[in-house]
C-alpha cells in the first residue's frame, strides 16, 4: 500500500471534497492500484529524457503568441448565462470566507 | 519596579534588540490594451462582466494564447531592474479555490521564471547626500494572470453573499520578489518608492495603488540583532498603499518582537492588515492550505525570449532615475536632494529640463519649479498635466527676472497670476504695469521726494539715529509699489542723504558767509560725489563723509545732547561720558580716511556730517579747533573741510558748521 487515508483525506480537502468513509475507503484502493499501475513505468530508464510538460513542436514564434488586440467580450447578459445567481451584474456566491 | 514605561518606549527598546528582515512581493499589471491570454480589455471601471469571454471566464474547452505585449513590457522591466532574462521560461498552474478564480487554478510561472537574481539600489535614510545607497537583490520577476474581483461589503444581501467581477480575471501581472534584503520599514517604503520610480520611467505599468495596478505582500520576520539566522516569518497580506505600509510592518515587527520577547514563538501563518483597526491579523487558515500543487501549464509552449528580442527591448529602456539624477548633478551642477526632487518622475524631469535649456540659469530653473511650480500644484491639487503653466511660459518668467525686469519678488506674484490665469509671463507684467524700476533717475525722483518729505526722519538719521535707512526705503518701495529694484533704492538713498546734508550744510554755509552756492548735478566718479557752483556758475566738487555709531552709543549721545538721563556706556574707544576727547578722535579719524581717496579735477570740499549730537556750540568750537589744529599738520586732497553738526535743542534740530581746514 502507498496511499494512505490521510493522503487521500489530503488530496479531497485541497479539492474541496467531503468524502464518507466508504469513499475514503474507495479512493484509497483505487489511487493505490492507479499509482502502482503508473509505477510500472519506472522500469524504463528515462533518466535522459526530458520531462515533457507540453507538446512542443518546431513553429514560427508568432504561432505561440497573439499581438495586443483587443476584442469586445461577451455581452453582460451571456458572460452570466451559466450564473447560479446574480445580481448587479455580477455573479453572486455564498459568502466567502477568507481561508 | 521602576515608573511604567509607555507602549512607544518599549517598541522602541525591542527595536534596539530585534532586527527586522523583510522582503517584499510586488504585483504590478502590465500596461496592456488586452488580457495576458485573451482578447478581452484591461481597462479600468468598465460594467462588471463586460471585458470578458470564454478563456477568462474559465469556460471548458478554451485555451490561453500569449500576449506578446505583456511578455515584452515584462521583459523591461526586468532587464532595467537588472534582472537575468532566461531564454526559456514555463508557465505553471496554481491550484487553489476562490469564487473570483474561475477556472480554480491561477497561470503563473514557478520553478522557471521568466527573470532572476537582479537587483536595484534604494537611497534610505537622510542626510545632506540624501541617505546610503543600499542595493536590494530581486530575486525574481515572473508573468502571471490575474484573478477576478470580489466584493463582499456593500449590497443589502451582502451578509450572506459575495459579488464577483470578472473584468480583471486574465489581466497580466509581473510579481517582483525582493530578496529578504530590507532591515527597517523605512527601508521597505524606500525599496517600494525606488520600483515604483523605475516601473513609471519604463511605462511598463502605471503603478496606480487605488486601482490596483500595484500591490504589496511582504515576508517579515525579526531577530536578535547581530543573529546570523533568519527568524521564522509571517507573509502580511493587504499592504495596499504607501501609507499604510511602514505602519502595517511597525504593528507587525512590533509584534513579532514582542512575542520573542516574551518567550513565546512565532507561527508561519498569513497576516492580512486591516487599515480599520491598524493590525495585522492571523488568517483562520488550515495548515495546509498554501499547497498550490503548483504543475507546468500545458496549453501554453514555455516561453523563449530571445537575446535578439531582449536586446530589441534593452534599446526601448529609457533613461533611469539613477542616471537622470547623476546627469542633474553633473551638467546642471544640481544638489543631490535637488537632482533627487526633480527626477521624481520623468514628467517633471522633462518640464525642469525645458525650463532650464530655455531660461539659460539651471540652478534659478530648480529653484522656481521645486518651491514656486511645485507648491502652487500642491496647493491647487494639480498634477504637472495640468498645469496652468507651461514650461515655456515659465522660462519666460525666469527671463524677466534674469534681466531686471522684475525682482525675485515681483515675480512670485507674476507668477500667482500666470498660475490662475495662464497667462505669460510679458502678458501679466503688462496688465499689472509692473516693471522693475531699474533707471537711476526715476529712482532717485522718488528717493528724493521721500527725503524731502520727512525732514524730522532726516534729522534723526544724520543726528545718529539709527533705523532710519528702513523707514526711507519702505518709503521709497511703497511710493513705486514695490517695483523699484531693492539695490538700487539703497545706493541711492546713502547718495541722496549725502546730498540732502550738503543741501543744508551750504543753506548755512550761505546764510554766515554771504555765498550762493548751489548743486548742479551729481558727480560721476571719478569725480567727487556732488557738483556743486558759485554765482559765477564756477563749479567745484562735494564729498560728503558720515560718522557712524552704534545703537547704544547713538541713544546715549542723542539722549545727552537733550539732557535726558542715560548711564555711561563704555564704547570702543572710552566712556562716553567724557565724549570731547572721542569725538576729537572720531572727527579727525573721518577727515584722514575720506583723505586717503583721490579725486579728479580740482580739489573738492569734504562735509563731514559728524553725527553725534550736541547741545552746546561752545563745546562744539572748542573739539573742532582742536581737530583743525591737527589738520594743519596733515596733506589733505581737499580744497576745504567742513563739519556739519547738529547743536540740538529738544524739538528740532539745528545745524552749525564748523571749519576744519
Ligand atoms: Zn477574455
Amino acid at each position: 500500500m502507498r496511499i494512505t487515508e490521510k493522503d487521500v483525506l489530503y488530496v479531497a480537502a485541497l479539492g474541496n471534497l467531503e468524502l464518507d468513509a466508504a469513499e475514503t475507503a474507495r479512493f484509497v484502493a483505487d489511487l493505490d492500484s492507479i499509482l502502482s499501475y503508473v509505477e510500472k513505468l519506472n522500469e524504463l530508464d528515462t533518466s535522459a529524457v526530458e520531462p515533457m510538460a507540453q507538446v512542443l513542436y518546431d513553429a514560427p514564434e508568432t504561432l505561440t503568441w497573439r499581438d495586443d488586440h483587443e476584442r469586445p467580450g461577451f455581452p453582460q447578459e451571456k458572460s452570466l448565462a451559466n450564473a447560479p445567481e446574480r445580481g448587479a451584474g455580477q455573479f453572486k456566491v455564498a459568502k466567502v470566507i477568507e481561508r | 519596579m521602576g515608573a511604567t514605561k509607555s507602549t512607544a518606549d518599549i517598541l522602541e527598546a525591542l527595536k534596539e534588540k530585534y532586527e527586522p528582515v523583510i522582503g517584499l512581493e510586488v504585483h504590478v499589471q502590465l500596461l496592456t490594451r488586452s488580457k495576458i491570454f485573451c482578447a478581452c480589455s484591461t481597462r479600468f471601471g468598465d460594467p462588471p462582466n463586460t471585458n470578458t469571454c470564454p478563456v477568462c471566464l474559465g469556460l471548458p474547452g478554451a485555451l490561453p494564447v500569449l500576449n506578446r505585449e505583456a511578455v515584452a513590457k515584462a521583459v523591461k522591466a526586468a532587464l532595467a531592474l537588472n534582472c537575468r532574462v532566461n531564454r526559456l521560461s514555463r508557465f505553471a498552474r496554481k491550484n487553489y479555490f476562490y469564487p473570483d478564480l474561475p477556472k480554480g487554478y491561477q497561470i503563473s510561472q514557478f520553478d522557471q521564471p521568466l527573470a532572476e537574481h537582479g537587483w536595484i539600489v534604494i537611497r534610505t535614510g537622510e542626510g545632506p547626500q540624501g541617505g546610503i545607497e543600499k542595493r536590494i537583490g530581486i530575486t525574481r520577476l515572473h508573468l502571471e494572470e490575474d484573478a477576478g474581483k470580489s466584493i463582499h461589503d456593500g449590497y443589502p444581501d451582502s451578509y450572506e453573499k459575495t459579488y464577483v467581477d470578472l473584468n480583471r480575471s486574465g489581466v497580466p501581472l509581473a510579481e517582483i520578489v525582493s530578496e529578504p534584503d530590507l532591515r527597517s520599514s523605512e527601508e521597505a517604503y524606500d525599496y517600494l518608492t525606488r520600483l515604483k520610480q523605475i516601473l513609471l520611467y519604463l511605462g511598463v505599468s502605471d503603478c496606480n495603488m487605488e486601482e490596483g495596478s500595484l500591490r504589496c505582500d511582504a515576508n517579515v520576520s525579526v531577530r536578535p540583532r547581530g543573529q546570523k539566522e533568519f527568524g521564522v516569518k509571517t507573509e502580511v497580506k493587504n499592504l495596499n498603499s504607501f501609507r499604510y505600509l511602514q505602519r502595517a510592518l511597525d504593528y507587525e515587527i512590533g509584534r513579532q518582537a514582542q512575542v520573542l520577547d516574551g518567550g513565546g514563538k512565532i507561527e508561519q501563518e498569513t497576516r492580512l492588515w486591516n487599515t480599520q483597526t491598524q493590525r495585522t491579523m492571523g488568517m483562520r487558515s488550515k495548515e495546509y492550505a498554501h499547497d498550490y500543487r503548483y504543475f507546468p501549464e500545458p496549453d501554453l509552449l514555455p516561453l523563449v525570449v530571445s537575446e535578439a528580442w531582449q536586446e530589441e527591448i534593452r534599446q526601448t529602456i529609457p533613461e533611469l532615475p539613477d542616471a537622470k539624477q547623476r546627469r542633474f548633478i553633473e551638467g546642471y551642477g544640481l544638489s543631490t536632494y535637488d537632482a533627487e526632487v526633480l527626477t521624481a518622475t520623468q514628467e517633471l524631469a522633462g518640464y525642469y529640463e525645458q525650463v532650464a535649456g530655455k531660461s539659460g540659469d539651471a540652478k534659478l530653473a530648480a529653484n522656481w519649479v521645486m518651491v514656486e511650480l511645485l507648491g502652487a500644484l500642491n496647493a491647487a491639487g494639480k498634477t504637472l498635466a495640468e498645469s496652468p503653466v507651461s514650461p515655456e511660459a515659465l522660462a519666460g518668467l525666469l527671463e524677466l527676472i534674469r534681466d531686471g525686469t522684475v525682482s525675485g519678488k515681483m515675480a512670485k506674484g507674476v507668477f500667482e497670476r500666470m498660475f490662475a490665469g495662464g497667462a505669460s509671463a510679458r502678458a501679466v507684467v503688462a496688465e499689472l504695469g509692473l516693471k522693475q524700476i531699474t533707471d537711476d533717475d526715476e529712482i532717485r525722483r522718488v528717493v528724493r521726494q521721500v527725503i524731502a518729505a520727512n525732514p524730522k526722519q532726516l534729522d534723526q538719521d544724520l543726528g545718529g539715529k539709527k533705523s532710519l535707512e528702513g523707514f526711507f526705503v519702505g518709503q521709497v518701495m511703497k511710493a513705486t509699489r514695490g517695483q523699484a529694484n531693492p539695490p538700487k533704492v539703497n545706493e541711492l538713498l546713502k547718495k541722496e542723504v549725502e546730498r540732502a546734508a550738503a543741501d543744508i550744510f551750504f543753506t548755512r554755509h550761505n546764510e554766515i558767509h554771504s555765498t550762493a552756492y548751489a548743486f548742479v548735478r551729481n558727480g560721476s566718479p571719478p569725480e567727487p560725489d556732488l557738483i556743486y557752483a558759485d554765482k559765477a556758475g564756477k563749479e567745484f566738487g562735494v564729498e560728503v563723509t558720515r560718522t557712524y555709531l552704534n545703537k547704544g552709543e547713538a541713544k546715549f549721545l542723542w539722549d545727552k545732547a537733550r539732557k535726558k538721563q542715560g548711564s555711561p556706556q563704555v564704547w570702543t574707544s572710552g566712556v562716553i561720558s567724557q565724549p570731547d576727547q572721542v569725538y576729537e578722535g572720531t572727527l579727525l579719524n573721518a577727515v584722514l580716511a575720506k583723505g586717503q581717496k583721490i579725486y579728479s579735477g580740482a580739489p573738492p570740499w569734504l562735509i563731514v556730517v559728524f553725527e553725534y549730537p550736541l547741545g552746546d556750540t561752545s563745546e562744539a568750537n572748542m573739539i573742532a579747533n582742536s581737530v583743525a589744529a591737527k589738520l594743519k599738520e596733515t596733506l589733505s586732497p581737499f580744497a576745504q573741510v567742513w563739519a556739519l553738526w547738529q547743536v540740538t535743542n529738544v524739538l528740532t534740530a539745528q545745524y552749525e558748521i564748523f571749519r576744519l581746514t
